[in-house]
C-alpha cells in the first residue's frame, strides 16, 4: 500500500512520492533499549514473512573508521558535530531508507530525526535551526519508544558497556549523573514532540512477549494503510 | 548569515570566485604584502577542516553525496573552522582571509537544487565579512586558465552528479555558467564587490589593496596587539 514521502520541511522535494513499506522510527534514551528492540521486532516480522531492515542514522560499515574517527574527536564542536550527524543521516536515508522502502520493506530506524534532533536540543542547539537542518528527513509512519527512566538508562548503559560514552553525557561531566541528566533533557524534549507524532510507548520490563505482539500488529495494521488515490 | 558587519576587532576579507578565476594567486599576493606590513594574517579556505576533510575525501571519491549530504558536510566543516579557528583569531585582532565564505554555498547548493531559503538558513549566524570580493571571469577563460595549468577535474567540482554530462570539461563549463549566474545576482544584492579578474594581476591588487585600507585604518589596536605579542 502507497504512503506519501513526508519530509520534515514539508517542501522537501524527493525523486519518488510514493513508498510502499512502512517507515517506523525507534527513538528514546540512550540505554532504553532501542537496538534491541529493532531487533527483536526485526525478527517477529520476518517470520511473519514481512521483509524487514534495521538501519542507524550512520551508513554501513564501509564508512565506520571514517566515522568513528571523526565522530570521537572531542575537539568537533556541537554544531559542525551536529551537521555531520544531519550529512550522515542524509546519506542512510538516499541510499538505504528510500530504496527499502520503494521495495516494500518495513525500516525499523534505530533512531529517526527525532532522536538526532533531541541530542543536538540538549546540547543546547536552537531548536528551530536544528529542525531545518533535518528538512530532508523523513517522517516516520509510526514512532516507538522503549520505556525507561534517565536511571535506568545508565545502569543499562553500564552493563552493556565499559564506560558510559561521553558524547551521551553532559559536556565537560562524564559521569553517572551527567548521563543521567542529560538523557533527562532528552526525556523532555521527546515528551514535547510526543504530542505531534504517531507516537507508542513500549514497556520490555518485565515480560515483553505480549508488547512485542501489541506493537507487531500496529506495524502490520499501518502497513495495510495507503494514502494514494486509488 | 548576518545582515551586520561583525563587531570583532578583527578583520575578515572574503574572495569568491570559480576555479581558475585568479582569486588564490591574489590572496597569496594580499598575504605576502599584510605579513610584510607586521599585521597578523590568518588564511582559510573552503572544505580545509583537518577534523572533517579526511571523511568529506572519502565520501566524495566514492560519489555518496546526496544534494543534502552534501551541503550539511559542508556546513560542518565550515563550522568547525569557524567554531575553532576563524573567531578566536577574529576576537583576537587578526587579519582573516577566506578563500570562499558561505556564498560558495549559497551559490553550489542552490545550482544543485536546493532551496536558497534553507541553504541560507544553515548558516544563519554566521559573521558577515567586512570585505568580500567576486573575482568575475568568464567560465570559458576559466576552463582555459585550468587546462594550461593541466588541472584534472573531480566528479562533483565538475557539477557531473546534477549536470549528467559524462566529459567533465563539458559538465564544469555548464556548472560555472549556472554558478556565474548566481555570483553576479550575489553581487547585485550588495553581498559582493565585483572585480575584473580578466584584468592584469598587479591592477586586481592595486584595487583589492585600495578596498582595503579603510579596514586597515579601522585596527587601531593593532600596535598595542604586536606590543604585548613581543612582551
Amino acid at each position: 500500500m502507497s504512503k506519501f514521502v513526508h519530509s520534515l520541511q514539508p517542501t522537501w522535494s524527493h525523486d519518488r512520492p510514493y513508498y510502499d513499506g512502512l517507515y517506523v522510527g525507534i527513538d528514546g534514551l540512550d540505554g532504553s533499549g532501542r537496538s534491541t528492540l529493532a531487533l527483536s521486532l526485526k525478527n517477529w516480522l520476518q517470520s511473519e514473512g514481512y521483509p524487514t531492515v534495521v538501519v542507524t542514522p550512520f551508513p554501513n560499515t564501509r564508512t565506520h573508521q571514517f566515522i568513528t574517527q571523526v565522530k570521537h574527536d572531542r575537539r568537533l564542536g556541537t554544531k559542525s558535530r551536529h551537521l555531520l550527524y544531519a550529512s550522515l543521516f542524509s546519506i542512510t536515508t538516499q541510499h538505504t531508507i528510500l530504496p527499502h522502502l520503494s521495495a516494500g520493506y518495513v525500516v525499523l530506524s534505530d533512531r529517526s530525526w527525532i532522536s538526532l534532533y533531541a541530542r543536538a536540543v540538549a546540547q543546547g542547539l536552537d531548536s528551530a535551526w536544528v529542525r531545518t537542518t533535518l528538512g530532508f528527513a523523513l517522517v516516520p509512519d509510526m514512532v516507538i519508544e522503549p520505556q525507561a527512566d534517565p536511571v535506568s538508562a545508565a545502569r543499562r548503559e553500564l552493563s552493556a558497556s565499559d564506560a558510559l560514552d561521553p558524547l551521551e553525557s553532559l559536556p565537560n561531566r562524564h559521569n553517572f549523573d551527567g548521563f543521567v541528566e542529560f538523557q533527562a533533557q532528552i526525556r523532555d524534549i521527546l515528551q514535547e514532540l510526543k504530542k505531534q507524532e504517531n507516537w507508542h510507548l513500549v514497556n520490555l520490563q518485565p515480560d515483553s512477549t505480549l508488547e512485542l505482539d501489541r506493537i507487531v500488529h500496529q506495524i502490520i495494521s499501518q502497513l495495510e494503510r495507503s494514502d494514494a488515490p486509488s | 548569515m548576518s545582515d551586520e558587519h561583525h563587531k570583532y576587532p578583527g578583520c575578515l576579507v572574503v574572495v569568491e570566485g570559480t576555479d581558475g578565476s585568479g582569486k588564490s594567486t591574489a590572496i597569496n599576493l594580499l598575504e605576502d604584502w599584510l605579513k610584510t606590513k607586521g599585521y597578523p594574517v590568518y588564511r582559510t579556505a573552503w572544505n580545509s577542516s583537518p577534523l572533517v576533510k579526511p571523511f568529506m575525501r572519502h565520501t566524495k571519491k566514492k560519489q555518496w553525496l546526496d544534494k543534502a549530504a552534501f551541503s550539511l558536510l559542508h556546513a560542518s566543516d565550515f563550522y568547525d573552522r569557524l567554531d575553532r579557528l576563524i573567531i578566536p583569531r577574529l576576537q583576537a585582532g587578526f587579519i582573516v582571509l577566506a578563500d570562499r565564505w558561505v556564498y560558495t554555498a549559497w551559490v553550489r547548493d542552490h545550482v544543485r537544487g536546493l532551496d536558497l531559503t534553507w541553504v541560507k538558513a544553515l548558516y544563519h549566524d554566521v559573521p558577515r565579512p567586512d570585505l568580500a570580493i567576486y573575482f568575475s571571469t568568464p567560465p570559458d577563460i576559466a576552463v582555459a586558465r585550468l587546462k594550461h595549468a593541466s588541472r584534472k577535474l573531480k566528479y562533483y567540482e565538475s557539477g557531473q552528479d546534477i549536470s549528467g554530462l559524462q566529459d567533465p570539461w563539458s559538465s564544469f563549463l555548464w556548472f560555472q555558467e549556472q554558478m556565474r549566474e548566481a555570483y553576479l545576482a550575489l553581487a547585485d544584492q550588495g553581498y559582493l564587490q565585483l572585480l575584473d579578474a580578466t584584468l592584469p594581476i598587479f591592477e586586481q591588487q592595486k584595487i583589492v589593496r585600495n578596498w582595503m585600507a579603510p579596514l586597515l585604518s579601522r585596527l587601531s589596536l593593532l600596535p598595542q596587539f604586536l606590543e604585548s605579542r613581543q612582551s
